[in-house]
Parts: structure tokens; sequence; C-alpha cells
């Protein structure tokens, strides 16, 4: 597969502020990648770089462009949605069309035009009038029309009701992907897009502390829970979080065999969350 | 690596020039103040020269007209060097008791060859003012327009869009500069058309031939032509105070606290009347130096005169060819520096 992004040795510094450090990154086409870190963490500054917003050191392209130095050329192929906000209130659904199909080179309007036609919005609305919801359904239906191989969402279901957020991840992986092209999310919502990630990727700090294939987490993770009477042996393979529920304990484990700890209690593999909280949270060892 | 190939596969695409129209379009969908601007200057214009047939005391002061033995009538005091002093004065017209009927009589009794310039002393007299007021809302607008989208968040939608910063902002640039202007001289036209029309209607009303007196050709366009110029070199002379809008609105931009924007832009305008008024009663490296950094549309009223000369080919100093180039190019530098602190406090 042809590698969409490239890092090395990424840096980026606010002032006396380092954002991110010496991060290494490889994406390749056809993935859909959950950049996932607590607040602060460098998600958004990494998303920036990417998308040509922020000047920064060491290497990183994008399809081969430099993200900064050949933005546009690189936008052409490359579709972002931030969150709900960035529509711009006084325009309205013709005119975004219309802007679309003749600013972007890759934009089809009949096929955006066949996404709002299974949606309430009519061409004369006015996005200031729209809820968030319909907001979000004309942002996809402008980015799915682009014929973009990577796509960037930076907390892309902010605000939305549970069902618009399932209709909005359903439409990414049935409209969007496919083996050519590839999703970057950053989410707090986890778990609503675990089903549909690919790839994992932790940053917490401006660097990354887990790249792993969705497919790798079962052989290299694993939650034990049990009773108290296993609970010191449970501790001694150095769990990277424990944590009590209802009497019984639950611990996370990164590279234990599960043969060591199959006899200690009934094993889990962890969701994506778990291993959030476990190697980002106060507890986690990474 | 290579770069990956990319296929135009939109047939509605623009390339160019016309991606350049749609952007400047996406800008008048946004800033509709642009078109209903011009609009509420045009009619006011319009409403000061009506009031000037009606009214004209109150407008054009205590100017004197001399009627000549041979019928002629010119102004006395204010262009002694238009006409031989008249053998025998028959009577005296003043403006304390000239009425539409005066102007007229006026207008009738003016040579056909100066005739277009007395049109348009009495009928754009008034489009100075107008052009100030415009030309002070423009700059406004202009400052607004590069804020307003760091303020919604707008911008990253437009910014996910394959445009250069320059295209982008060159786009507004260009809508709210020349095409303001543009727009700005169409009103202030049609208004001048409309006042021809209801004063040709007076003088059909009293007895004049109003095909005669005011719709020969070449004596309105040359008028609009002359002001289309003057604007043009208006503008020049302003980029100072387009370029110092420009940064102090790259400066006031703040998603979280949109209001600082206002205060920059308030302070700008504010500094700009006081310096106007220091520029008017001084002179100096001083008042050139404020007068570059901190114009904007009020001086237009006054400026447009001297800076046509200027562009004529004016002695070099205050006010000469030397004064209007390097206002022009510290107009551009404040506009690069713009849009390098654009950048950087997006970067933040």
């Amino acid at each position: 597969m042809p590698e969409l992004i490239h890092a090395a040795g990424l840096g980026k510094r606010y002032g006396r502020v380092q954002a991110l450090t010496d991060l290494n990154l490889s994406i390749p086409a056809g993935r859909i990648v959950g950049l996932i870190g607590p607040n602060g963490a460098g998600k958004s500054t990494l998303l920036k770089s990417i998308l040509g917003l922020l000047r920064f050191d060491g290497e990183l392209t994008v399809l081969g462009l430099d993200p900064h130095r050949e933005r546009a050329a690189m936008l052409e192929q490359v579709s972002y949605i931030a969150d709900v906000a960035t529509l711009p209130d006084w325009i309205r659904v013709h005119q975004l069309l219309e802007y679309c199909s003749q600013v972007h080179p890759r934009f089809r309007r009949e096929k955006a035009e066949a996404f709002l036609a299974k949606t309430e919005l009519k061409p004369d609305f006015k996005v200031a009038r729209l809820s968030k919801g319909m907001k979000t359904q004309l942002h996809l239906a402008l980015v799915m029309a682009i014929d973009a191989r990577l796509l960037v969402l930076d907390e892309p279901t902010l605000g939305l009701d549970i069902l618009y957020r399932k209709a909005f991840h359903s439409s990414l992986v049935t409209d969007f992907f496919d083996e050519e092209r590839t999703i970057l999310i950053s989410t707090h919502q986890v778990e609503e897009v675990e089903h549909i990630l690919t790839d994992l990727l932790f940053i917490r700090q401006g660097r990354i502390v887990l790249n792993l294939p969705m497919d790798e987490v079962p052989g290299r993770f694993a939650q034990l829970v049990c009773g108290p009477d296993s609970a010191a042996a449970a501790r001694e393979l150095a769990p990277l979080r424990e944590e009590s529920l209802l009497g019984r304990h639950v611990f996370l484990y990164d590279g234990v065999s599960r043969e060591r700890l199959a006899p200690l209690g009934e094993l889990r593999t962890p969701g994506v969350a778990d291993l959030f909280v476990g190697l980002m949270g106060e507890g986690g060892a990474a | 690596m290579s770069a990956v190939p990319v296929a135009t596969a939109n047939p509605e695409y623009q390339g160019g020039w016309r991606r350049l129209a749609i952007l400047v379009r996406r800008e008048l969908w946004e800033h509709r103040e642009l078109l209903w601007v011009p609009v509420v200057i045009g009619l006011l214009h319009l409403g000061l020269a009506l009031a000037a047939l009606v009214l004209p005391q109150h407008l054009h002061g205590n100017i004197e007209f001399v009627q000549a033995s041979d019928g002629d009538l010119f102004e006395d005091s204010s262009d002694p060097g238009r006409k031989p002093a008249p053998t025998t004065v028959t009577r005296r017209v003043d403006w304390e008791t000239m009425n539409l009927s005066g102007l007229l009589m006026v207008a009738s009794h003016t040579p056909v060859a100066e005739r277009g310039e007395f049109l348009r002393e009495v009928s754009m007299g008034h489009a100075r003012v107008t052009l100030a007021i415009g030309g002070f809302l423009l700059l406004i607008l202009l400052g607004r327009m590069q804020s307003r989208e760091q303020q919604t968040r707008s911008s990253l939608f437009f910014q996910s869009m394959p445009l250069g910063p320059w295209e982008y902002l060159g786009a507004k640039l260009l809508t709210a500069v020349p095409l303001g202007l543009a727009l700005l001289w169409l009103t202030i036209v049609l208004s001048q058309l409309v006042w021809l029309l209801v004063f040709s209607a007076a003088a059909w009303a009293h007895g004049h031939s109003a095909l005669d007196l005011f719709w020969r050709p070449a004596q309105f366009p040359a008028g609009w032509s002359v002001l289309a110029a003057q604007m043009v070199v208006d503008t020049l002379w302003y980029l100072p105070g387009i370029g110092w809008t420009l940064l102090l609105g790259s400066l006031g931009v703040n998603a979280r606290r949109g209001q600082r924007n206002g205060m920059w832009i308030g302070a700008g305008l504010f500094a700009a009347v006081m310096v106007d008024r220091l520029y008017l009663t001084g002179g100096g490296l001083m008042a050139w130096l404020l007068h570059h950094l901190l114009p904007v549309g009020f001086s237009w009223s006054w400026r447009g005169l001297e800076s046509t000369s200027a562009w004529l080919g004016a002695p070099a100093g205050r006010g000469g060819p030397l004064d209007l180039w390097s206002g022009v190019l510290l107009g551009l530098l404040m506009m690069a520096a713009a849009v390098k602190v654009l950048h950087w406090r997006e970067e933040r």
C-alpha cells in the first residue's frame, strides 16, 4: 500500500511549549486511524501540521507533498472536517455547492446533491438556521463529494446526538472508505469509533505512545478480571493499570502472555477506552 | 517519494482568473454590505444633490453671480479670471435668493463649453462628502472581512479548500478595494443620472430645452471619467490606510476574544481622525509619518484634488509624486506584514 502520511523527527514548538517531539509516523492507504489522546496532547497540532496550517520542524510529507509549502496542491486530495461550527453561518446550501464545485478540482456536485437528497436539506436553506445534525450532514455531503485520498476529521461529531453520530460513522465507512483512501480521525468518543478503526495512534505530551493495528491489540494487550484471592499474583505480573469494581479486580496488561494470565481469572480483550485509560491515565505505565 | 498525480474530474472547476471571480463572488455573498453601502451612499448623494436644487443657499454659501451686459452670467468671486470683467454689471444674483429657477438661469447663461463643468459642480459638489463616507465604510468593511472568519471559525472550512494564501487574501482585497470603489462610483454616476433627469424635468417645466442644456454628449461622461480616475489615484493615496486597516485587523484577530478586533479597529480609526485633524493644521516630517500611517476615509473629502495634481506631476514633497509612491510602498509593506501576522496568529 502506498504511504499517504510520512513523518520523521516531526517537532513543533509554541514559544516555550514543545507541542510535538520527535514524532515518527507512517500511515498507508486503506486505513482508518484513530488519533487519540488527552486534551493538550498534541492531536490538533499534529492534524494542523498534516493539513499545512502550521510550520513544523523535521520531515513531514502528505501524499508525497510538503503540506506547508505545497498546501494548495495537497488539499486537492485531502479533505478536512473540524467540527460542526466551521461551516459559515451566512451561506446557503446551493451557494456552498456552487463554491465547492468551482473551486475544488475533485468535487462532484451531483454526488453531493445525491447525498443531500437523502436528507431534509433544501438548496435555499441557510446554514445559520440548520441544526447541528443537519450541518454535519451538509458538511459530510460536501466531503463525500470530493474524490479525496485522505480524510482528516477533528472531533467531527462534537455536540451531536447519538443518532447523528452513528449515521456519521456509518457514512464514513460505506460512502467514503476503500482500500485507496485513508481516514485519520481524532475524537474523545473512542467507544463509538472503535468498531470502524483499523489502527490506533495514542499521543501524549507530543509523543506517540502507541501506534498499533487494531487486529494486533488482542495479541499484545489483555484484561484480567479476578477475585481478591488472585489479585496479589496478578499484581506481580506488572499490570499497566488496576482498578476495583464491585469487589472484583480488573488488571490491564501489555505484552503478558494469555497463558500466564488465564489461570488467574477471566480474560478479555480490552476496548480502546480501557487502553486509553491504561496508557494515558494517572496509573498508566507508558 | 513522488507526489500523487491529480486528475481533474470536476467539469465545473474553474482555474485562474475565473476561480478568482468565484472567490470574489463568495465575498459578496458574505459581505452584503458591499452592495448596500454604495446604494445608501448613492441615495445620500442624490438626496444632497436634489436638496441643492431647492435649497442652494444653504449648500453653496454666498457665491455671487454677475450678469454682464452681454447677458452672460458668471461667478464673480470664485474665478475672476474666467471671464473678462464686464463693462456693465446689469444685476447681481446671489445664492441667498437663488433657487431652482435661478440655477436654470445660470445654466442657460453658461457657455456650452463650460456647461458640463458647471453641471458637475452643481451635481457633484457633494460627491466628495459621500465618497468620504463611502470610503470610510469600505475601509471598516475591509478590516472586518479578514477578521470575521477567524472569529466564527469558518476560516477552517475555507482553508480546507485547495487555495493558496495569496489567492484567498487577494480575493478579499480585490473585493473591498477596486470592486467596492467601482460600485461606489457606479452609484454616484447613477444618482447623478437621476439628478439630471429631475433637473431636466424642472427645466422642461420652466420652458427650457433640457436636451440642449444638459444632454449634450461628453458633458457628464467627462466628469465621470475624471471622478473614476480620481478615485483610482485616491486609492493609491490610501494604500497606507488600507494596509494599516488590514494590519490592525490581523493584530485584532482573536477567535476566543473577538471583541478585541473591534477595539483595534476603533482605536485605529479614532487615531486616524485625530491625525487627519493634525495634518490639516500642521506639516513637516511628523505630519507626513502620521498621515501615512493612520489615514482613513475621512481624508477622502479633501485629498482628492491634491492627489490628482500629484499624479499629474506636481513638485516632489508634500502632496507630490514622491509622497504618493512612498506611501504606496508603505501600504504594500503593511499589507505583507498583515499577511505575516495572520499566519503567525493562526499558528498560535
